[in-house]
């Protein structure tokens, strides 16, 4: 529900590079977008085994035409070599002084 | 029916249930009445499980004849949303694709709240598979009980209306991305979500193992506080549970909430909701202001929180729903834009997954860095009041709110508490989040903001 919206909306902000003459940095997303959307066109003609009907196709690209967007947004950031996955949160809080309640305690 | 004890607070009702003023069987057949009579106007209930809740509430009422109290929710009638599974009933979550499914084991939740003596009155209505609009609902659109023309929001829909039509004391419900606090909100109920991994998941449906959170919806954030205190803590099933302490009391309240740091999100509602729903936030601040605590505005640190929320639930459902791609049956989902998302996500590569997930660590240690400044933020639940059923989901979320995609991404907790009502008569959200584990502090003040203010209290005219 919100993320439909957030990717139609995000749509918009991503289309205002081509109007508003990109700087260099803006460029060099535009050309990642340009190579995700081409991937997009390429909706396989099979997923997990099975072949695709047209109907099946058509929600994918549909699907791709809001995600390429999301996608754009994620390869363009930059992270450090040792940035590590988040899983769960840390326990207890950094000022916490009370105890923890677990058997590894 | 009596009316008034459909709509008594977890503790109200424990008291008269204690002090033999009515009995556990007598409640449980009051809601049931109540759920045969109001509960089609609104397709909150998918399954009411009227058998073994009269049998539990037998026992129940044994139990307490016989001097064995088990605590505040001895004799408690809940309702569950449907994608809890309970023994000898369907599980249907919310789809036509899993409409004969059922387990032979009851979810973790559903067993604490047997042991602590809560009484499951039935299963509540979801949006399918935990996501969509109000018309991809396999049982039909769900209504607020504040006007039955409108949605009660997603996808804890039934959860939502269910409680605030009186139809049971309280209810489960889960968030992914937003899925306790709109129903909450457009519902004018009280709903707790809290930090992650601190209510175990086993026997719920999965949407993203990442962001998927169990809370509870109901009446006060008092009620929201028993509940809670009956369900946290680990199991060895959901690797990421986790033990930690949470005592809640509203003695001295107002002392406890003293000196609070709070920080505020100013969200631009002309242009992402609506007026009214800013205007009530403004007031509500106003009443933090008469406790002493002046609320400071804040600005989000800087990351990609939507596009990394629809990508790692978009990964995640796509790997465990990926056996209706395998067999076609994604073809029988209502919503043809989840069927695409459900394809769709088949083709997400690990290294952007990955990357996701490490971006998570960023946001957590910017969020980090907030809490070090303030206890809690304020926020609106939802940007406006419950929309129309038939609304365009792009008219209803046009932007705004990027908070919540942060909260459901670092796992931080929040409740929604009632602040007001638009012209119309619907109810308006107001958000309290917290830092990880802080389910006490923002308990606290949502109950002391109920204790100031009435909107809690208020009940839709149709269900009185």
């Amino acid at each position: 529900m919100n993320r439909r919206s957030f990717s139609k909306y995000l749509g918009a902000v991503a289309l205002m590079p081509t109007v508003l003459k990109p700087s260099e940095a803006i460029t060099s997303i535009q050309n990642v977008q340009e190579g995700i959307s081409k991937q997009a066109a390429l909706v396989p003609d099979v997923i997990a085994g099975r072949k695709l009907s047209e109907d099946e196709k058509l929600w994918m690209a549909e699907f791709f035409k809001n995600f390429d967007k999301s996608m754009m947004d994620i390869r363009a950031t930059n992270l450090p070599h040792d940035l590590m996955p988040a899983f769960v949160p840390k326990y207890p809080p950094k000022k916490s002084k009370r105890k923890i309640d677990s058997s590894e305690d | 029916m009596d009316r008034d004890l459909l709509f008594k607070t977890i503790p109200e009702l424990a008291k008269l249930i204690k002090g033999k003023k009515v009995s556990p069987v007598e409640v449980t057949q009051n809601y049931l009445k109540a759920i045969e009579k109001d509960s089609p106007k609104l397709n909150a209930f998918v399954t009411v499980t009227a058998e073994l809740a009269l049998k539990e509430a037998k026992l129940a009422e044994t139990e307490l004849t016989n001097g064995n109290y088990r605590g505040p929710l001895h004799g408690i009638p809940y309702a569950a949303k449907d994608l809890f599974s309970v023994k000898g009933y369907l599980t249907t979550w919310g789809s036509r694709v899993y409409k004969e499914q059922q387990f032979d084991y009851d979810a973790e939740v559903i067993k604490r709240l047997r042991n602590a003596g809560a009484i499951l009155i039935g299963k509540t209505a979801m949006s399918e598979l935990a996501g969509g609009p109000p018309f991809a609902t396999a049982t039909g659109a769900c209504r607020t009980p504040w006007d039955i023309s409108r949605w009660s929001g997603g996808s804890s829909c039934g959860s939502g209306a269910a409680v605030a039509a009186g139809l049971c004391a309280f209810s489960l419900g889960t968030e992914t991305w937003g899925s306790i606090m709109t129903p909450s909100s457009y519902c004018g109920i009280t709903g707790l979500r809290p930090t992650f991994g601190r209510i175990p998941r086993t026997g719920a449906m999965p949407l993203s193992w990442t962001m998927d959170k169990i809370g509870v919806m109901a009446r006060t954030a008092e009620d929201c506080a028993v509940a809670f205190k009956v369900l946290s803590g680990a199991n060895d099933k959901d690797l990421f549970s986790i033990d930690a302490p949470f005592k809640f009391s509203k003695r001295n309240i107002m002392e406890k909430i003293s000196g609070l740091r709070i920080g505020f999100i100013r969200e631009d509602y002309e242009k992402f909701g609506e007026v009214e729903v800013g205007k009530a936030f403004n007031e509500a601040l106003q009443v933090f202001k008469t406790f002493g605590i002046e609320a400071e505005e804040l600005v989000l640190p800087d990351y990609p929180y939507e596009p990394v929320a629809t990508t790692i639930i978009a990964a995640e459902e796509a790997s465990i729903f990926e056996p209706i791609v395998r067999d076609g049956r994604v073809k029988d989902l209502i919503d043809p834009e989840r069927r695409g998302e459900v394809l769709g996500g088949q083709t997400i590569t690990a290294v952007d997954y990955l990357k996701c997930i490490r971006i998570i660590t960023q946001m957590r240690a910017g969020f980090d860095k907030i809490f070090e400044r303030y206890d809690v933020i304020l926020g609106s639940s939802t940007l406006t009041t419950a929309p129309p059923i038939d609304a365009k989901m792009s008219d209803v979320f046009k932007g705004g709110n990027v908070i919540e995609a942060a909260e459901n991404l670092t796992g931080i907790p929040a409740i929604s508490i009632p602040c007001g009502f638009d012209k119309r008569k619907l109810p308006i959200g107001l958000k309290i989040i917290g830092r990880h584990f802080g389910e006490k502090t923002i308990l606290e003040l949502a109950a002391a903001f109920q204790m100031a203010t009435d909107w809690h209290k208020r009940k839709p005219p149709l269900f009185r």
